[in-house]
């Protein structure tokens, strides 16, 4: 039916590998998936609520897996490994090894008799061993496969050879003893690696000896409602409710042994404090954190709402010790504030927030296959090719490539799919069957905004063999990357952009539209239709596309603060890239440069951080050092936010002299000028406790990315904003990339500050997207679309005027009619419908009413509806 | 259309609270559209009843309908039977439905569960102005396509009068003062000499004052 050769192999079943192997499946590649355990779902399934919306995922995570499981494109090999991979790009043979589940997957129906009936209990390793299971398990109710598996190590048929009573009671006869270890040999023309992480185990603190010192992975699934104490939150000794409980920051992270920020843990430690408050309001919650690194999206307003509406208590600190107290079952932390003062203080429960380390498995294969890994066994990559290995054909993506978060992951997992899929792997032809309600898309895309990020996703479309239409406002190409010296790694981002510019320019399936600005646009997923003006001629050009990617950017801040404007000496983003290419003779002469940081950011009127600041900060600090090592440099800073592998910039800058003073948002430095022009700043330090003067040559400071006028570009394409004028994202943590508009994506700082490596790996990553829809053969419709009985319709025009998705029209007849395509199916109009007369299969009111009424009559507590 | 307003609940509770067999019976007219007597609105309403009377250990059977329109005879037939069957009949519809059903059916009790408040349009959803009083003299050629009558405080017809400050009428700020926005009208259509002329004192016979309208065609009549 379908040749296999030059399909992809993704290592690893977590997040980040369903996700590449669902964008290659999506777009016609035939993916292996291998995963080392008995479910897929990796180290995510784990975790309780979601940062920063604490929304519930369990629905939407177990979708990706059903959908995963299900998918024609996708065969998952669980309990597998990979034994070793030969071969070169467009043309490996991995050889796996399959350990046998001793269950039929096809035949188990997941009735739970043979644990109910199995007589061995073993630790549950996905309650992180805070409970038991049976030897045949299934590691929760909707685990992926739905399949209970044998775990060989525990079970009596194997121990203690003989015991049969779960394949006796069967009733499907699922069971199976006979299943032998299989080595399958595998042709593929890419693989991506997903491998994840390992949490480190904490080697401090006593974990092993006191038992209410527990690991932040134990807090998920002590919080989890399918956890082990079902979502209640007691402590393990004693399963007591715990009045005071503190979460200690940098465990296995920013230690000698590990020189990198593990990224996620600020935020998932705010989350369950923020958690934990909402179960028990009489519980005081403290975080010790050295620096508070909340630099994603909408993580500053978490933090802030931490701080300020649920009375958090933030202690900048890293405890020294934490000992038993005596007849007790808590802890006392000793810890010193930022001038030395020793505290101590007891706790009924201490959660250590732990670091990630590479996945020690992927690090051996790694090694054997020649992969470069860092000092840190990250893989390592370069920023212009964030998900690229040092082996051709070999990608990789999530935790494994630098410490990071979920939606992290689920993007550079379509960055790494669209890589790979670049790589001589052949389609599957699969044709589906064809109905009158489905469409040919246009296979051709439209990028609005050419720099990195545009540029990026027009070449990963280009090279795929798609017609794509760039649109530029400016009369050059390039964007901020133009006026960017070096990469936070010391990359050199010139002869990079210079690069691609002449890619995109003399690619012959990309249009370049200079001085160029969109009027209109109109259409749905796969049949969009885009009128262009361009400015230079008095031309209106219409080009139809199948799929949009919007990457128009943002803006620096242009400060009235510190004298910037004022005095020629303070100086902004970029200047001293210009400097360090151009007039490196003023940097030699110079003496004392200071650097001030979150100039506009984490303000009240702008609560997000900049994110690229302190890094951008350091590598020009370090840079400047280079020229001139005698040079006195200081960096003003609220928290030093060199997250994941950046931190690597602060302790160089640290070791080569470079001196940080931490300041706070009511303790601003304060730039004064004498009549000469001389600058001087006076900033509180408060390790001394005393204001600090400085007379630098220079002040560089790192203003505020700023959004653009996003709300035009909004209407224009009907996509939303978020509150602080950034385009807003269909799910924040799932759906990174993505409208609820299908068919649109977008890439780089439109979406939020992010450095470029990010933003390249955003750019492949809304590239791989676009790739889904233009793919196509046909666009299905969607099936959960609304119908109108139009003998019931009174043309009151309600539904056309709410429908978000603008899928409603009045036809010439007075009466609505339904663009299958452009409905979301999300049953607005149902709700709104006067007469009843729309109807959405899944979304009938009927059994909602009686529900509700059944609900409300029996008097009964209303329990919430579980999704 | 004529825009509708679902009476208090409390007041519907009380209208019914004798009877067991309640129909309840909407317009999938004007009033559907304008959110008060659809049938959505019916069943939302008849839920809370349910509801409610269980709750007072009072059970009430009630059977839900809606029909094109309360205010042609020939569609109030349709539920000749459901009207048979029931106590009562609470209607969704405007006055007119009302009447209409208690002039089809003499022999029941019909109840109304709107006020009717005036004809108007949607502003945009979940919002809706007069625009019409029904005054059977229309003077829209005069002023500017806005009328007076029915959206000056006073009913002037030649206005403005002292009271309109800022736009706004001297009723509530959040009210348009009509004649600011007459004359702003007919300053943009070039036809400011409009406000020369005086209106003569209004004919108000054909507005209801000289007793209930009533139209009668001879050429259709027949």
């Amino acid at each position: 039916m379908f040749s296999k050769v030059g399909s992809v192999l993704v290592i690893g079943g977590g997040i980040a590998g369903i996700q590449a192997s669902l964008d290659l499946a999506d777009s016609g590649y035939f993916v292996y998936l291998i995963e080392k355990a008995a479910f897929i779902g990796g180290k995510a399934a784990q975790l309780d609520k979601t940062y920063p919306v604490n929304d519930c995922p369990f629905c939407i995570r177990s979708n990706k897996h059903m959908e995963c499981i299900s998918h024609t494109n996708i065969k998952i090999l669980t309990l597998s490994e990979v034994k070793d991979i030969k071969g070169s790009s467009g043309d490996f043979e991995a050889t796996i090894i399959q350990h046998p589940r001793y269950v039929d997957i096809d035949k188990c129906t997941n009735c739970g008799l043979c644990a109910e009936r199995c007589p061995e209990e073993a630790n549950d390793e996905f309650n992180e061993g805070l409970g038991k299971r049976k030897a045949i398990y299934l590691e929760y109710p909707e685990a992926a496969p739905n399949s209970y598996a044998v775990d060989r190590e525990n079970c009596l048929h194997f121990t203690k050879a003989g015991c049969n009573i779960c394949k006796e009671a069967c009733i499907e006869k699922a069971i199976n003893f006979e299943q032998k270890e299989q080595n399958i040999s595998l042709n593929v023309g890419s693989i991506i690696f997903a491998a994840g992480f390992d949490s480190i185990i904490p080697p401090y603190y006593d974990y092993d000896k006191l038992p209410n010192v527990i690991t932040s992975m134990e807090f998920e699934r002590i919080h989890s409602l399918n956890g082990p104490y079902g979502g209640h939150l007691i402590r393990p000794s004693d399963r007591k409710e715990p009045k005071n409980i503190a979460w200690l920051q940098c465990i296995g992270s920013r230690d000698i042994y590990h020189n990198y920020c593990s990224s996620v843990c600020c935020m998932y430690a705010i989350k369950q404090a923020t958690l934990a408050k909402q179960s028990s309001k009489m519980l005081n919650a403290t975080i010790f954190f050295m620096d508070m690194r909340v630099c994603g999206k909408d993580h500053e307003r978490y933090y802030n709402r931490a701080k300020d509406e649920d009375n958090i208590r933030f202690v900048r600190s890293r405890v020294q010790n934490v000992f038993p107290v005596s007849d007790t079952d808590d802890l006392l932390i000793r810890y010193a504030d930022e001038q030395g003062n020793v505290y101590e203080e007891i706790f009924n429960m201490v959660v250590l927030s732990l670091g990630l380390e590479p996945s020690h498995d992927a690090v051996r294969l790694a090694g054997n296959l020649g992969i470069i890994l860092d000092k840190n066994n990250f893989v390592e990559t370069s920023s212009f090719k964030p998900v690229n290995t040092s082996i051709s054909g070999i990608y990789v993506c999530g935790a494994f490539n630098a410490p990071k978060d979920i939606s992290e992951s689920i993007i550079e997992a379509s960055a790494a799919a669209c890589a790979s899929s670049l790589n001589a792997v052949s389609k599957v032809a699969l044709h589906e069957p064809f109905e009158e309600t489905e469409q040919k898309p246009v296979p051709a895309g439209l990028v609005v905004g050419g720099g990195v990020a545009g540029m990026v996703s027009c070449l990963c479309l280009a090279d795929q063999g798609y017609k794509v239409s760039l649109i530029e406002k400016t009369d050059k190409l390039g964007g901020h990357a133009l006026k960017l010296r070096k990469t936070f790694k010391g990359e050199d981002v010139k002869p990079y952009v210079k690069e691609l510019i002449d890619k995109v320019d003399n690619h012959p399936l990309i249009d370049v539209y200079l001085n160029s600005e969109v009027r209109h646009s109109d259409g749905y997923v796969g049949n969009f239709k885009t009128t262009i003006a361009i400015s230079t001629s008095t031309e209106i050009k219409e080009i139809k596309h199948g799929a949009t990617i919007i990457s128009t950017g943002a803006d620096f801040l242009r400060t009235d603060e510190y004298l910037y404007g004022k005095n020629p000496r303070v100086l902004s983003w970029f200047h001293i890239d210009k400097m360090l290419s151009e007039e490196p003779n003023i940097i030699e002469k110079a003496s004392t440069w200071v650097f001030i940081l979150c100039v506009g950011s984490r303000e009240p009127e702008r609560p997000y951080c900049s994110k690229i600041c302190c890094s951008n900060a350091l590598r020009n600090a370090l840079e400047l050092k280079k020229l001139n090592p005698d040079m006195e440099i200081y960096v003003l800073y609220r928290d030093m936010r060199t997250y994941g592998l950046i931190e690597d910039l602060y302790t160089e800058a640290r070791d080569k002299g470079i001196i940080f003073i931490r300041y706070e948002l009511d303790g601003k430095p304060e730039v004064d000028e004498d009549q000469n022009g001389r600058l001087k700043v006076r900033v509180l330090d408060n390790l001394l406790g005393e204001h600090v003067i400085i007379q630098p040559d220079f002040i560089s400071l790192q203003t505020a990315i700023v959004p653009r006028n996003n709300e035009n570009l909004a209407k224009l394409f009907n996509v939303p904003i978020d509150q602080d004028g950034f385009l807003k994202e269909a799910h924040k943590k799932f759906k990174p990339v993505e409208f609820t508009t299908k068919g649109i994506y977008f890439a780089g700082l439109v979406h939020y500050p992010k450095p470029i490596d990010e933003t390249i790996s955003q750019a492949q990553a809304a590239a791989a997207k676009a790739v889904t829809v233009l793919s196509k053969e046909y666009i299905s419709t969607n099936t959960e679309v609304a119908s109108i009985d139009l003998k019931l319709c009174v043309a009151c025009l309600t539904c056309s005027r709410i429908c978000p998705a603008s899928a409603l029209i009045i036809n010439g007849m007075g009466k609505p009619y339904i663009e299958p395509a452009k409905c979301r199916g999300c049953g607005i109009c149902v709700v709104e419908c006067p007469t009843k007369a729309i109807i959405l299969e899944h979304f009938k009111n009927d059994p909602i009413l009686t529900e509700c009424e059944a609900l409300l009559m029996d008097g009964t507590e209303v329990i919430s509806r579980i999704c | 259309m004529i825009v509708g307003q679902q009476k208090d609940f409390e007041e519907i509770k009380k209208m019914i609270s004798s009877y067991n067999r309640l129909l309840v019976l909407g317009c999938q007219t004007c009033v559907a559209i304008s959110f008060a007597g659809g049938m959505r609105e019916v069943e939302i309403l008849a839920s809370m009843i349910r509801m409610d009377r269980k709750m007072a250990g009072h059970d009430i059977e009630i059977v839900e309908e809606a029909i094109l329109r309360q205010c042609d005879f020939e569609f109030l037939d349709s539920v000749k039977d459901l009207v048979a069957d029931c106590d009562v009949v609470l209607s969704l519809a405007c006055g007119v439905g009302v009447q209409a059903l208690a002039e089809r059916y003499p022999d029941k009790v019909i109840l109304p569960g709107l006020n009717t408040t005036f004809m108007g349009l949607t502003e945009k959803m979940g919002v809706w102005s007069e625009r019409c009083a029904g005054c059977g003299d229309c003077i829209l050629d005069k002023t500017g396509g806005l009328c007076p009558i029915a959206r000056c405080s006073k009913g002037l017809l030649n206005g403005p009068c002292g009271g309109s400050m800022d736009g706004k009428c001297e009723i509530s700020p959040d009210v348009d003062c009509v004649w600011q926005l007459i004359i702003d009208r007919l300053k943009a259509l070039n036809q400011l000499e409009k406000l020369e002329e005086i209106f003569p004192i209004k004919d108000w016979d054909v507005s209801g004052h000289g007793g209930t309208r009533k139209i009668v065609r001879e050429d259709l009549t027949a």
